[in-house]
């Protein structure tokens, strides 16, 4: 029912602007994108001084994805933990530290999950999104959350801000792509300048898929075991995001954003791929929303103060039609609310240094009728003091992070306090724009999630908070080459070395379905990211871009010296991957290619041949040109995805779709 | 020029990477042979989800184990989940849960005969638990709730009877099957666990009885005729030893006893393992089913090869060779071990085997 409404809904959106592009053609200035997107390119001509790696609309632009998990896999240690499909979970994990240890942030706060402290990035969809950015450790900026503070990375995902010529009040981009297996979006992103002060963003985007995609079940672990050619069932997703956002720009001074946020999805849950029997009568349900503020203003030249705020509704129905359970079927629901507000100063105490002073406040609540505990409940006080000296040579950059947690539940009487300050600090220098080197040093925690505390009753609320400690050591070399006006080069290094201690890790009680949850262990991690940039306006018109990037983690189990894992590299973190992206850009036509390249991993902690899951390469190629009708700008594309129709899979018995393809329509109003 | 080399370059350094780290496929090339020899035959349950549950083959002049013999001879894994396997005439049953089959192989050289699915009228898999038989047909009970009759010449399936919810464990006494139903799949609603054996009429295949014996009741064997034992798990807190006359269908005893398995050593004797959570060790002890006594001796007399036992997750005893098998399945995630002593616990062996052995079945 949701369903039709929401489709419905778009589709009358849609014919709308259509209609009036048929007959007010004339009454629209075209913009000159060209110029545009030079001055887009300036912009990005600065050293990052940072431990970051950042994938720019321009590039998001000409790569064929769907969602942010499929974008995360061109930043170098990023691991995405990809279930398959359009409607396959896809979780990121950062240099071999687990995906709860990264902070998300969608347009300057945090999503959060947590029941299971993991932030599903198949949930956002790719086609509002201007750029992502994951910064190792922390971001510099001073006028931030003390949540974006308070993970061991942050991922930034911005969202498109619109920007208009001094004649245009209104801007729409209708967007629909079909590709293989049934697969279908629709899009519409429309802006409206409502007064010199006031401009607003309205974005509504539709994801429909079949899912069923061909694939290739081995019987057996040897190379002439047997094999058949399966069909992926039950693996079905329909989504719908729709999203608003308002900016006031009151004067130089004072700024606010505004956004309302609602996502639902449906989907088939495949389960692995069991051998000799798959019937799989699971299904998801998904619903999201959330309100968003974030006002700034700026009391003296000295002084500037922000304000965060948010309220988050989720809800998750899981349904097996095919349970043996007394009623027949099992189903469970989880509601999720969030409270946050956040208040930020940053005071300016001499030229080169600034200090801040950040507090976030926030309350979280589970209830679910079938879980164990039937409420639990989260407050947490988070407060940061940073401060930034600059010299535009020199940059240090620290800050102190107190965490006052305190959990309630139903399940036990007594409440949960934990209270903890934890360090950053950073140190950089900065050779004539060029190059940079910097290091830091974060010893940051996790707190135990819902799902942790009181999934099952065995599990107790004993558990500490997960640890991890980062160095990391970052050189960066940035040059503009001469010969033509946009070339140049960026190349950067990171060395690193983590540690995770007392990991949070569920372990099997009894049989193989009491498990309970405790901290074990030590992970040592050392690792290398590379990453290296080329830009180049060539002769005849063509504008070439290379982006690689290569990591190399070394995560080692370092628990225990007796046991048969030790120094076994963790399940799921490849020694090697990488990635490619090449673009050439000609007015007539445009090329893209994508390579993502992962290598050996193994599926369980012993690091024998048994688990090995073999490597792979995704390459994927994009053709696509403008044309003109009506004096309106028509971008088509056509796309080819795993064109080597490479039969692999990134978790093990969750096979990903070979070959296909996908063509792509924008029209821009 | 320098232009052009440059991205030669760069593509060259990117691609590189792509070939560090490609695997070896040396194709492990072991003999096969026709006939096995002397040995025992190992379950591995393996990991939900995973398709690595495994036979394997300890081969007892060697005392070298054949790992995945299944897929060895057969160019296909067992499956996902192996929960129970028992030996009738020629063969070996194999219920392997997840993947909705019953695995019927020739004893003598592991190849499979049939492969037997075990689902209902709808093609949904019926989750098969454990096997018993009686030496003429073989009878396994389901996690949907029924016990299904194998025809072993036939390899098919005949009748069936319901029982009570998420059967868990099977075993024949009197003529009559004993069903524990646990109910598992209902822990944590309002209706919770099962609390009963159904006793089903072999001749008329229907179940006749209910006998309450307590909270998710688990493993039941057969002690001796008309007794059988089973363990009564509750929440894990409480796990009692219970037992059922078979000719009256009444409980006849309840034993405080903590314990994960058990296995029947003679008339008067059972051996059971157990895992303390608290003080981290497992117990392997004789409880007496005369005297209701646990004999306080630890039932391995060699020193030092208790505590190197992680977690004792099965146990049986071969008539045969006179010898006692404990399945160790270690932390779940890493490989499991079969230790093996003599009747008297004096340690014999200790193999190295696939994920979460469960069962072992001797081969003389």
């Amino acid at each position: 029912m949701k369903r039709i409404v929401l489709i419905s809904l778009l589709s009358v959106l849609i014919i709308l602007p259509l209609l009036g592009f048929a007959q007010t053609k004339d009454s629209i200035k075209s913009t000159t994108l060209k110029e545009v997107m030079i001055s887009d390119t300036i912009r990005r001509e600065r050293i990052k001084k940072e431990s970051s790696s950042r994938i720019d609309n321009a590039m998001i632009e000409k790569m064929e994805t769907v969602s942010v998990g499929d974008l995360a896999k061109y930043i170098a240690g990023v691991n995405v933990k990809d279930y398959g499909g359009i409607g396959g979970l896809k979780t990121i994990s950062v240099r071999g530290l687990g995906s709860n240890h990264s902070a998300v942030i969608y347009d300057g706060i945090s999503i959060t999950d947590f029941q299971t402290g993991q932030v599903d990035l198949s949930k956002f969809s790719s086609s509002n999104i201007k750029e992502i950015s994951l910064f190792n450790g922390q971001s510099y900026s001073l006028l931030q959350p003390a949540r974006a503070l308070a993970s061991s990375n942050a991922f930034f995902i911005e969202t498109i801000k619109p920007s208009f010529d001094s004649s245009q009040r209104f801007k729409t981009i209708l967007k629909t792509t079909y590709g293989s297996f049934n697969y279908a979006n629709l899009g519409i992103n429309s802006a409206y300048k409502i007064s010199s002060i006031w401009t607003s963003v309205l974005d509504l985007d539709l994801n429909n898929t079949s899912g069923n995609y061909p694939y290739t079940l081995s019987y057996g672990r040897n190379e002439n075991d047997s094999t058949s050619k399966e069909i992926r069932k039950n693996s079905d997703y329909f989504g719908f995001r729709g999203e608003f956002n308002m900016f006031g720009s009151f004067n130089a001074k004072t700024d606010i954003k505004l956004k309302a946020y609602y996502f639902y999805s449906e989907r088939g849950l495949p389960t692995s791929t069991t051998l000799y029997y798959i019937n799989s009568g699971q299904r998801l349900w998904d619903e999201n929303f959330f309100l968003q503020s974030i006002f700034t203003h700026k009391l003296s030249s000295k002084l500037e103060y922000r304000n965060h705020l948010k309220a988050l509704y989720s809800y998750t129905h899981y349904y097996d039609s095919k349970a043996s359970t007394f009623l027949g079927y099992q189903s469970d629901e989880y509601i999720q609310r969030e409270y946050y507000m956040n208040n930020v100063v940053s005071y300016k105490i001499f030229k080169n240094l600034s200090s801040s002073l950040s507090n976030d406040v926030f309350l979280n609540n589970l209830n679910s009728p079938n879980l164990f505990i039937s409420s639990a409940q989260r407050v947490s006080s988070l407060s940061a003091f940073s401060f930034l000296f600059d010299n535009s040579k020199l940059l240090i950059n620290g800050n102190i992070l107190h965490t006052l947690v305190e959990d309630r539940s139903d399940f036990s009487s007594k409440s949960l306090i934990k209270s903890h300050f934890s360090p950053f600090i950073s140190l950089g220098y900065t050779f004539q724009n060029a190059l940079t080197i910097s290091l830091f040093y974060k010893d940051i925690f996790r707190m135990p999630t819902f799902n942790d505390l009181y999934f099952n009753k065995v599990s107790e609320s004993k558990l500490r908070p997960e640890v991890t400690k980062q160095i990391n050591l970052h050189i960066e070399y940035l040059r503009s080459l001469g010969f033509y006006k946009t070339s140049s080069i960026n190349i950067s290094l990171d060395a690193y070395h983590n540690i995770v201690k007392d990991k949070i890790i569920a372990v099997p009680q009894r049989n193989l379905f009491i498990w309970s949850v405790i901290n074990y262990g030590q992970v040592d991690i050392n690792g290398i990211d590379l990453q290296a940039m080329f830009k180049a306006y060539l002769s005849h018109s063509i504008d070439l871009t290379i982006r690689g990037t290569y990591a190399y983690q070394s995560v080692r189990d370092a628990s225990n010296k007796e046991s048969t894992t030790y120094n076994n590299q963790i399940p799921y973190t490849p020694l090697h991957s990488g990635s490619l992206f090449l673009n050439l850009s000609h007015p007539f036509i445009d090329f893209s290619y994508t390579l993502s390249f992962v290598g050996a991993r193994y599926s369980l902690p012993q690091n024998i041949e048994r688990n090995l899951l073999k490597p792979y390469q995704d390459h994927s190629i994009t053709i696509s040109k403008d044309f003109t009708y009506r004096k309106q700008k028509i971008n088509i594309g056509l796309s080819c995805l795993n064109l080597l129709g490479d039969n692999y899979e990134v978790v093990i018995n969750y096979p990903m779709p070979e070959r296909q393809f996908r063509i792509n329509i924008k029209i821009y109003l | 020029m320098k232009k052009a080399k440059l991205f030669i370059g760069l593509i060259a350094l990117i691609l590189s990477f792509g070939f560090v780290s490609c695997t070896d496929d040396t194709i492990d090339n072991k003999p096969r042979q026709e006939v096995l020899p002397k040995g025992f035959f190992v379950l591995c349950e393996g990991l939900f989800g995973m398709n690595n549950s495994s036979l394997d083959f300890y081969n007892s002049e060697t005392n070298k184990v054949i790992l995945d013999l299944f897929n060895e001879v057969n160019n296909q894994g067992l499956g996902d989940t192996g929960n129970d396997m028992i030996e009738l005439n020629d063969y070996i049953f194999i219920a392997v849960k997840e993947s909705a089959c019953v695995q019927v192989i020739n004893k003598d050289n592991g190849k499979l005969v049939k492969r037997i699915p075990i689902v209902d009228n709808n093609g949904t898999n019926r989750k098969p638990s454990r096997l018993t038989t009686n030496g003429s047909m073989v009878y396994l009970c389901t996690v949907d709730g029924n016990v299904l009759e194998i025809n072993p010449f036939s390899l098919s399936i005949g009748r069936i009877a319901k029982v009570g919810r998420n059967p868990e464990a099977i075993c024949i006494s009197n003529n009559k099957l004993y069903v524990t139903n646990s109910g598992g799949l209902d822990f944590g609603t309002p209706i919770g666990y099962d609390k009963t054996v159904s006793v089903v009429n072999i001749a008329t295949m229907t179940e006749t009885k209910k006998i309450e014996v307590g909270e998710n009741p688990g493993i039941i064997k057969e002690l001796r005729p008309g007794l059988v034992g089973l363990i009564v798990k509750g929440d894990y807190s409480n796990i009692q030893f219970k037992t059922i006359n078979t000719s009256s269908d009444e409980l006849a005893g309840s034993f405080d006893i903590p314990m994960l398995n058990f296995d029947v050593m003679d008339n008067d004797n059972i051996i059971y393992t157990n895992y303390d959570y608290n003080s981290l060790s497992a117990t392997i002890k004789l409880f007496n089913l005369t005297t209701n006594v646990v004999n306080p001796v630890d039932f391995i007399k060699t020193p030092g090869i208790t505590n190197q036992i992680a977690l004792p997750y099965g146990i049986d005893i071969s008539k045969a060779t006179n010898e006692v098998y404990i399945c160790d399945a270690a932390d779940f995630v890493t490989s499991g071990r079969v230790f093996v002593f003599d009747l008297q616990g004096n340690y014999k062996d200790a193999v190295s085997v696939s994920y979460v052995p469960s069962k072992v079945i001797v081969r003389n």
